[in-house]
Formats: structure tokens, sequence, C-alpha cells
């Protein structure tokens, strides 16, 4: 069953299996990563997803077109390892949805990802409840690093 | 002398297009990110990219043309149009993107209206550049999928 919003990207590449190298399985420790990547926008889901998947983890991706979408999904029992949350989308945008993550008591690790490049329009993002802030898109060596610190998380 | 690959001439293609200024790294990025288990994902990402830019610009070419501009949302569509230029690299519609946000938050028309110019010369140079780029890419993934390179 899906949600409205949500998509469902399945753990293998659409050209074969993901393989997983020894660094990537050291990174996880042997379980399957959940990843919720929350974007109104299909390029940016679509590049997230690759980074994701090329970083060779092994990883259940879901995707969320907004913030309430993401906050449903929490709310209704689903928990991740890693959100990926985009600041402007539309009916709920990154930074009320991260608060009202925080304020529900999710301890998932989210990560900012925003096309905005100036403090003022950053901080109030961190200040929601962020663990770290990137400008888009990420790149295969922010995500080397995010899920480096997962893992050092876990 | 041997004849170039479509994977040279589309790296060349793409070294005179950097040069130019039209594109930047985070190109490169896009293009390489998953070659190897999903060659054809630059390809959609890039057609992704006109289409949705197409749409974003006739949205802001509307909200332009009305008597009362509403600047939030057309600082909105262009924030939208920013955020996927950055994607693939598009610094130069990137950098008119930025100007008329800062128009928007003066609110002052003339400005956006000006800005908004330099967003449409940006965008139809990057616009022609990606369909080329398109049509070499596809040129690729036909000749490494067929083994012809090798030739």
């Amino acid at each position: 069953m899906s949600n409205q919003g949500v998509a469902t990207d399945g753990t293998s590449s659409k050209a074969g299996e993901v393989k997983i190298s020894e660094e990537s399985k050291s990174l996880q420790g042997g379980k399957k990563l959940s990843v919720l990547i929350v974007d109104d926008d299909q390029l940016i889901q679509m590049m997230h997803v690759a980074l994701v998947k090329a970083s060779g983890v092994d990883a259940e991706i879901l995707i969320a077109e907004n913030g309430e979408v993401a906050v449903d999904l929490c709310r209704s029992g689903k928990s991740f390892d890693l959100i990926l949350m985009d600041k402007h989308m539309p009916i709920m945008d990154g930074v009320r949805a991260t608060r009202e993550l925080r304020k529900m008591g999710v301890k998932s690790m989210i990560i900012g990802v925003t096309a905005c490049s100036m403090d003022y329009e950053v901080k109030p993002f961190i200040e929601a409840g962020l663990n770290e802030c990137y400008q888009k898109p990420l790149d295969p060596e922010m995500t080397k690093s995010i899920l480096a610190k997962l893992s050092k998380g876990n | 002398m041997a004849a170039q690959t479509p994977r040279q001439t589309m790296d060349s293609f793409v070294q005179y297009v950097k040069g130019e200024g039209i594109l930047d790294d985070k190109f490169d990025n896009t293009r390489n990110l998953v070659r190897e288990t999903y060659p054809e994902f630059a390809l959609d990402i890039f057609k992704n990219y006109v289409r949705d830019a197409d749409k974003l610009m006739r949205e802001l070419a509307h909200h332009l043309k009305q008597p009362v501009v509403d600047y939030p949302k057309v600082d909105n569509i262009t924030h939208r149009f920013k955020g996927a230029s950055m994607s693939i690299g598009g610094c130069r519609v990137v950098t008119a993107c930025l100007e008329l946000r800062d128009a928007c938050d003066r609110k002052d028309k003339e400005r956006c209206l000006e800005a908004y110019q330099q967003v449409v010369t940006e965008y139809s140079t990057l616009r022609d550049k990606m369909k080329t780029i398109c049509k070499m890419e596809r040129a690729v993934i036909d000749d490494e999928a067929g083994g012809h390179s090798k030739k």
C-alpha cells in the first residue's frame, strides 16, 4: 500500500542488484538503511535516490513530495535512519516538517538540503532540528560524509 | 586519423560549453552519477530538466504579465527554477534567477522585468545546449551499448 505523495523505490538499481562494498557494509553494520527523501522536485528526488544507491549502501528508499507526507509517514509508525529534507515545499515546508518531527520525538538523522545559500535563510532550518544542512544538490562526497556520520551515530 | 567516438565528441562539446561559462562542474557530477548501473540516468535528468524548466518559464511569463505582480509567487517559481538549474550545473541561469529573486524582494516591477529578460536569455542559451547534449548523450548510450566504440 502506498500513501498519496509517497513513492517507493526498490532496493535494486534499474540495471541490476546494488553491489555492497566491504566499506559500505561497515558503514551500516550489516542492516538495511531506511532513507526518506522529502522533496517536491522530481529532478532532485531522482538525483538523491541515485546518490544513495551509488554509495553502495543497501537501502530502502521512500520519497515524500512535501513535509506533511513525511510527518504523516512518521506518525503512522514508519521510522527512518536518514531523512533528506528540502526546505521549500508546498503544503508543509522543511522547516515546519523538521520542527514537527522533532516534537514527535523522531530521532532520525535529518539532513537539510536546500537551494538557499544565505545564513538568514538557512539558520531557521537548522534551528528547527536538523543534524546538518547542505546546499543542493548533494554530490557523492557529501553523501559519503553523511553516511559515515550515520554509521558513527549507530 | 581515427574518427572521434560519440563520447569523445560529447566530452569536447561539454568542455566548450563549460568554457563559455554556461555549465559548471555540477553538470559532470550529474552526468557521471550511476553511469555504470543506470546508463540512461543522465539523459533522463536532462530531459526532465528541460521539461520542468519550460513549464516554470511559462508560469513566470504568466505572472509577470499581470498588471499587479504577485511577488511571493514569482519568487517561489524562480527559487524552484534556480534549484533545478543548479542541479545540472546551469550556473548562468542560476545567477539570473538570483537577480530576479532580488528584484522580487524589493517589489520592483521594472527591475523584475529586466531580470526576467536575463533569465529568458540565459535559459534560451542553456536549453539550446541541453538539447544538443541530450542528442549526444543518446548517441553515447547507443554506441556503448552496441560496443561500437571499440572500432
